[in-house]
């Protein structure tokens, strides 16, 4: 998918553990590994809201299109 | 006494439809549609065989002596070709008892109902196609009266395999649908 989430590396720029996220925005772990695979269909604009506040980000910082 | 058994009758047609229809539990009525499958599944086993273990014995628990002396299925080609075409009809049925029981168990999307929708409703419309050929089109190019023909039990059947089919197609589109629903974080 050309859709890639970079949730990993703003992950490491927090130093922040994918657990830890989990547990801050209200989602299992077994969902958030499923977003950072990039398995994801979509995302909600609520869980998308609350990534970006647990990681002070903007969306761009986690989603970025890349041409196939 | 007429008007007694009338009226029980009417009785246990209403609870009867009570049961079915205006009971609001989904999986209830499913629960009683699997049953009904198996019902009827195990009667067609036992007709099926009544029909092909041709021994005197056995078939007197069905028919009178005098019909079992003149009973000689075997000589009829088309005897063959209807149990051929019964037997179809039996797997679909087991097919449906396999999907309804995966409903019953996995929930209403899930893929295996959805294979095993299809494979009975293309053994049904297989066996439902060639028996209104045999049946009714057969007969008709060699000059019966088409009034005289009953169409009722292969239309059925051919009709319950298209249903099935669509059914089938509406479960895989449920399928996407869950699947979307699962995958959206």
């Amino acid at each position: 998918m050309p859709i890639v989430v970079n949730l990993d590396l703003m992950l490491v720029k927090r130093d922040m553990k994918s657990k830890e996220l989990a547990q801050i925005i209200g989602i299992t772990t077994a969902n958030l590994s499923i977003l950072k695979s990039g398995k994801a269909k979509a995302v909600r604009f609520s869980t998308l809201e609350a990534i970006c506040e647990a990681l002070d980000c903007q969306p761009a910082d986690i989603l970025e299109y890349v041409e196939d | 006494m007429k008007l007694l058994i009338t009226i029980k009758n009417y009785c246990l047609s209403i609870i009867f439809i009570y049961l079915l229809l205006l009971n609001n539990n989904k999986m209830k009525k499913i629960k009683f549609l699997h049953y009904f499958v198996i019902a009827l599944l195990l009667i067609n086993i036992i007709w099926f065989l009544r029909y092909i273990y041709y021994q005197p014995k056995f078939h007197k628990l069905f028919f009178n002596i005098a019909e079992v002396q003149n009973y000689a299925p075997y000589k009829d080609v088309n005897f063959l070709v209807d149990m051929f075409f019964y037997l179809l009809t039996i797997v679909g049925l087991f097919f449906i008892h396999l999907g309804l029981y995966d409903f019953i168990k996995k929930g209403f999307f899930n893929t295996k109902s959805y294979s095993r929708s299809r494979r009975a409703a293309l053994l049904f419309v297989i066996s439902g196609s060639f028996n209104f050929v045999f049946h009714v089109v057969n007969p008709l190019f060699k000059g019966r009266n088409f009034f005289e023909l009953f169409i009722g039990n292969d239309f059925l059947i051919l009709v319950l395999g298209i249903g099935l089919y669509v059914l089938a197609d509406l479960v895989q589109n449920g399928n996407v649908l869950k699947q979307e629903n699962d995958l959206t974080i």
